[in-house]
């Protein structure tokens, strides 16, 4: 049996020796189409998944605005030309046959799941976690759906609620998000593949978290899912969504859309702990991650909740944000950006207040090291209607290295008398005497600066279910490794 | 010969909100009295001091306040406190940026304008500001900061008095002034009501407490109870109060409603 | 995009074509060649638009629906000797600025400074003028300073060489055409070693006309130097004023600005300075006082390029009826510039449900060992002190007044001039009070030209 020392010291080699554990490829055969994208595919996407003539017609609109926008130049980041016609955009595990229990699910991708560390087998019920695992761009398999379609609530891939509840998608698809918003919410529509979709009914909590796990698998892809969540009256929903990708040295892009709705009295609580590959340490490869989420409290009383952890991904480009439409909503941005190597990350949040009396918080904290970039943005919209409204807004930067940057750029308007809006901002390093203290009582300073680290972000690892928070908090150990000294 | 009544409240009915806080509260305070309203928290004590003084955000759905012959509730706040009204707060607020002196010479002006008379002469009014902090026990130095700020919960209820010995209102309430107050500045702001009571004015005393009223003798000590006055008494009502508590007041009440 | 501002866009070119470039023909090359890269940049990007990031709460359409004439070479009046223009009890130098054009004659001081017009001054001492002259501007992407170096008629030059302390100068701007005007104003400010140097400015106008004034200022301030800027802006609603700023700050050197913003119709001043060397004082404090239609802009940009300095950027707001402000504040850290402390705050208080603030105070961080902090707040009047002013029989009116001086208190007492302190506190009451008309006996008590 190992001493305390020796295990201790193992769980360190472990912890600051890797890299990047999620970074394996799975020889799974995947179905591709060939590369580009044009009006073809597009139909052949649409085809393939034979979905109805309204979805088709969204695509091709979304496709033709798509043609006409430009990319976003704003952000604090270097982005590489991307070639959009040499990506693949579609790929998908090729099917045996249809799957009707996990035990059908190719054993491969059973095996990835469960590297992962994934609670995708029935066993996990304990855990209290419903999955929906979504392979490049096709959701594999979603659990639990018959306990949860017992209370009225739909947990399934996107695909399928197209199939199932046209009225439903069509009703709210592009609500929040409309295929025009950006350039990347525009390609996001024109060529989605797949992704999750929630319904909770009136009145109805869901008894269990929900999670999707996305994994871009095959080179060469693009990987554009699209979640769409609506919580009627009164509802709860915890939504989680993890996301990983293997090492390759080709950039890779992913660009999502998520839309959230929240009815009357309705909560959503939407966490992400994204950990899509950065690429290596000179920064080659990795993932070009320009994701669209927005929700909107759409009725009074709503509230929705955003929270992150974004480790992984060479370039980020994401804002989730919130539209506080209903009287007395409130909304709450939770984050935290850690950036190492060669990343570069431009993320924030947006609240745009409407109704009377709605209430934001941001506490955002960002940690930069290496060659990193990391930024916050984020806009405070306070419209003149949004009487008696209040924002309070937080976010620190950590800088690690005298390499990287830190910026933090908040967008504030008001347009009424009785609102309150507060920003405060700070940047500093890791405290010496934090620092001295630690290695006083005998830690080393990896362990010494990971135990700050935590501390410094646990306002934000705090609103992560537990299951999250473990692996959020292992995540940014992994991330910093070899920052220190 | 009977004075005229200085405050005469009568079926007195006031909200906040939704929520109905004094309902049916008779008063009647001469000049020259000092009367102590006591009561368990959250009775109305409070908002009775606030409706008084014109506070935004109550509603008078009910009743008259006469005071000086004039119906007080066509007035503005500011002209309450013109007309003689002063409210020792229970929370001072802090003004930041705004010293003392120019509030305090602010306030006098209007005063003085008020009654038609010219604004006070820098020296006189230094003179006066002196004498007045010398009376309440207020170290000089406090006169340059800005109104409350920094000031320890002592120092602000001590302000309060001091600001009353300064504007010589004919009716002051003093809303909790005792609380939180170490005994030194209880005397001290005992002492300051004291030095100003005389037979043309008159205060009401809110407090929690009997402690205030052994140094500030009530004639008159009213036991507030769900928005209304239940009992009145003299000074040995608080004595009575201090010793059994609240709870018997509140048996009282409990049967005369079900007996009604 | 309106068709006047495309009209606006074409009459400058074409007289800057047709009958500016003839006027310029005597000019040193080195002025010259400044102007038409600048006017080719003008031509190209013309006026800002709202799609330019930092022009997107700043519409300047409802300026360029009129015509501006651009005022080459009238002279209103040949001297200023007999205009007072003093703050009692501060011995100054006085110069006037008249619709872009400097009134008077160049000095040469015994203690060595040289002020006068920057154009006579290019001619003096050509190359001084060449060494620094649109060395800072030249990198600037800001459609106004295009126009500002294409077109500047004149401004002041000011020489401070080492050592001369206690320098004080007071510069009265006066905005007074007879006519709608395009007015563009260039200056130049060198502070050699060890020098301190006071600038008191006013910046006035007419009544009745529109202006559309440009005033851009290079500033070299040397090591161990000081240098402070009090402006006080109070145009006629018709008029707008952009005051851009750029400075290069070297070791030790302090440089204090205090602006402040009472009326106009737009008033925009960005300011840009460099830190060039350890333990250098930058602040920017600022005060706009915005009510009517009236939009009040800053822009401040505080490069630190070098290690251990501090900077620091205060700016407050009021704004009432249908008043807008637009605050953008940045701070970049770069690289080396370890051990810098940077503070940021911009606070605002609005008054009615029209007025407007948008705010952005943004940190750009490349050194880790630094101390940078910003904080943004928009809120009202505090109701429960409303209350309790009130309650002391100070009427609703004057309690409000009472809060929104003390409000403004923090940029009272940022003033190192003693005799300016109850000046503008008098100025910044009347303008709360609405007592504070266009050229009214302002702060400096200076006369208006007839």
């Amino acid at each position: 049996m190992l001493s305390k020392e020796e295990h201790q010291d193992k769980v360190l080699k472990e912890v600051t020796e890797q890299e990047y554990k999620y970074g394996f490829q799975s020889d799974i055969e995947t179905e591709k189409f060939p590369p580009g994208l044009n009006e073809e595919i597009i139909r052949k996407i649409s085809e393939i998944r034979q979905e109805p003539e309204w979805v088709l017609e969204f695509r091709l609109k979304a496709y033709h605005a798509w043609l006409k926008m430009e990319e976003p130049k704003w952000a604090h980041l270097v982005i590489p030309k991307i070639n959009f016609n040499e990506l693949i955009y579609y790929a998908k595990p090729k099917p045996k046959k249809k799957l009707e229990s996990l035990d059908e699910v190719d054993p491969e991708i059973l095996e990835v799941y469960e590297k992962l560390g994934i609670p995708l087998d029935e066993q996990k019920a304990l855990s209290g976690v419903a999955v929906d695992a979504v392979f490049d761009s096709v959701s594999v398999k979603t659990t639990f759906q018959k306990e949860l379609k017992e209370r009225g609530i739909i947990f399934c891939p996107i695909s399928e609620a197209i199939r199932d509840y046209p009225d439903l998608v069509k009703q709210y698809l592009g609500s929040v998000v409309p295929y025009s918003d950006n350039y990347y919410a525009a390609l996001n529509s024109a060529v989605f593949t797949d992704g999750s979709f929630v319904f909770i009914p009136k009145g109805v909590r869901s008894p269990m978290e929900l999670s999707s796990y996305f994994r871009i698998n095959s080179a060469g892809t693009g990987q554009f899912e699209r979640t769409l969540v609506i919580v009627e009256e009164g509802g709860y929903v915890s939504y989680l969504e993890g996301c990983t990708a293997p090492q390759r040295d080709e950039n890779q892009l992913h660009a999502a859309v998520v839309e959230l709705i929240a009815k009357k009295d309705a909560e959503i609580k939407y966490s992400t702990v994204q950990n899509w590959y950065p690429g290596d340490k000179e920064g080659k490869g990795g993932i070009f991650n320009f994701v669209t989420k927005r929700g909107i409290c759409k009725g009074n009383h709503s509230k929705i909740s955003w929270t992150q952890v974004e480790t992984g991904s060479a370039i980020t480009w994401k804002y989730p944000s919130t539209i506080l439409k209903g009287d007395n909503s409130i909304a709450e941005f939770y984050s935290v950006a850690v950036t190492n190597n060669h990343q570069q990350a431009d993320t924030g949040t947006k609240m745009i207040h409407i109704g009377k009396n709605t209430k934001s918080t941001i506490i955002s904290k960002g940690i930069s090291a290496g060659k990193s970039q990391n930024s916050y943005r984020g806009l405070v919209d306070i419209k003149r209607g949004a009487i008696n409204s209040r924002n309070y807004s937080v976010c620190d930067s950590l800088l690690m290295g005298d390499q990287c940057g830190a910026h933090t750029f908040p967008y504030i308007d008001v347009e009424n008398r009785s609102s309150i809006v507060e920003h405060e901002a700070t940047t500093s390093k890791i405290s010496e005497e934090q620092l001295f203290y630690l290695q006083q009582r005998g830690l080393d300073e990896e362990s010494a600066v990971n135990m700050i680290v935590n501390g410094y972000a646990k306002e934000v690892l705090n609103q992560l279910p537990m299951e999250f928070a473990v692996e959020a908090q292992k995540l940014l150990e992994i991330s910093l490794e070899g920052s220190v000294g | 010969m009977k004075k005229k009544p200085l405050l005469q409240i009568k079926n007195l009915h006031a909200k906040i909100g939704d929520k109905e806080i004094i309902k049916g509260l008779n008063l009647t305070i001469n000049p020259g009295e000092v009367h102590a309203i006591m009561g368990p928290n959250g009775t109305g004590k409070s908002t009775l001091a606030n409706v008084i003084t014109g506070k935004e955000g109550y509603e008078v759905t009910d009743g008259e306040i006469i005071y000086k012959g004039k119906n007080l509730l066509d007035l503005d706040p500011e002209e309450r406190a013109l007309e003689g009204i002063f409210l020792g707060f229970q929370y001072p607020v802090e003004i930041p940026g705004v010293s003392m002196t120019n509030f305090m010479k602010a306030a006098i002006d209007a005063q003085r304008k008020y009654k038609g008379q010219d604004p006070i002469k820098p020296g006189e009014f230094l003179k006066m500001y002196r004498e007045k902090q010398k009376m309440v026990n207020m170290p000089d130095k406090m006169k340059n900061r800005s109104v409350n700020e920094g000031f320890s919960g002592g120092e602000k209820k001590k302000n309060e008095i001091f600001q009353m010995a300064m504007l010589q209102p004919d009716l002051a309430i003093l809303d909790e002034t005792d609380s939180g107050l170490d005994i030194d500045a209880l005397k001290a702001v005992a002492d300051g009501v004291n030095k100003l009571r005389n037979n043309d004015n008159a205060f009401l005393v809110i407090t929690h407490y009997q402690r205030l009223l052994d140094h500030i003798v009530p004639d008159i000590v009213h036991v507030m109870y769900d928005g209304k006055i239940v009992k009145t008494g003299d000074k040995n009502l608080a004595k009575e109060l201090e010793e059994k508590g609240y709870a018997w007041i509140e048996e009282e009440y409990k049967k005369s409603k079900q007996n009604a | 995009m309106p068709r006047t501002r495309k009209l606006l866009e074409q009459h400058i070119i074409d007289f800057f074509e047709n009958t500016f470039s003839k006027q310029i023909q005597e000019e040193p090359g080195f002025i010259r060649k400044a102007r038409i890269e600048a006017f080719q940049k003008f031509k190209e990007k013309g006026f800002p638009t709202l799609k330019d990031e930092k022009w997107r709460k700043t519409n300047l359409n409802r300026l360029l629906d009129s015509y501006y004439h651009p005022v080459a070479h009238s002279v209103i009046k040949d001297s200023y000797e007999n205009d007072i223009c003093i703050v009692p009890e501060l011995k100054t130098k006085n110069i006037y600025l008249v619709n872009g054009h400097y009134a008077g004659d160049f000095q040469e001081l015994e203690n060595g400074v040289l002020l006068g017009s920057i154009k006579q001054a290019a001619g003096k001492y050509p190359e001084l003028v060449q060494k620094y002259f649109n060395r800072l501007t030249e990198k600037s992407t800001n459609p106004m300073d295009y126009l500002n170096t294409a077109l500047f008629t004149d401004g002041f030059f000011m020489y401070v060489p080492e050592n001369v302390k206690n320098f004080n100068l007071q510069i009265s701007q006066k905005l007074d055409a007879p006519v709608d005007a395009l007015i563009n104003t260039r200056n130049l400010v060198i502070i050699e070693k060890d020098a301190q140097v006071n600038i008191i400015q006013c910046d006035d106008s007419n009544e009745h006309r529109s202006h559309f004034a440009t005033f851009d200022s290079e500033i070299f301030v040397k090591e161990n130097a000081e240098l402070n800027w009090y402006k006080y802006q109070n145009i006629n609603n018709l008029s707008a004023l952009f005051s851009n700023s750029f400075s290069e700050v070297k070791e030790k050197a302090r440089f204090y600005t205090n602006f402040y913003q009472l009326n106009g119709k737009l008033l925009r001043n960005e300011q840009f300075a460099d830190i060039l060397g350890k333990e250098v004082e930058v602040d920017h404090y600022g005060l706009y006082l915005v009510d009517k239609t009236q939009q009040f802009d800053n822009v401040i940009f505080i490069s630190h390029s070098s290690e251990g300095s501090y900077s620091n950027q205060k700016f407050k707001g009021i704004l009432d009826d249908s008043g807008k402000g637009f605050f953008n504040g940045q701070i970049l850290v770069k690289k080396d510039a370890q051990q810098t402390n940077a503070y940021q705050k911009n606070d605002n208080i609005l008054l009615t449900d029209k007025a407007k603030i948008s705010s952005q105070p943004f940190l750009e961080i490349y050194a880790d060992d630094v101390s940078c902090s910003h904080g943004s707040t928009t809120g009202q009047l505090d109701n429960e002190a409303l209350f309790y002013i009130r309650q002391r029989g100070i009427s609703k009116r004057d309690a409000q007044l009472l809060q929104l001086y003390a409000f403004t208190g923090e940029l009272i007492e940022a003033i190192k001039i003693p005799e300016l302190i109850e000046p503008t506190k008098d100025l910044i009451k009347k303008r709360l009070n609405g007592e504070l008309d266009v050229c009214e006996k302002c702060i400096l008590q200076c006369t208006v030209p007839n």
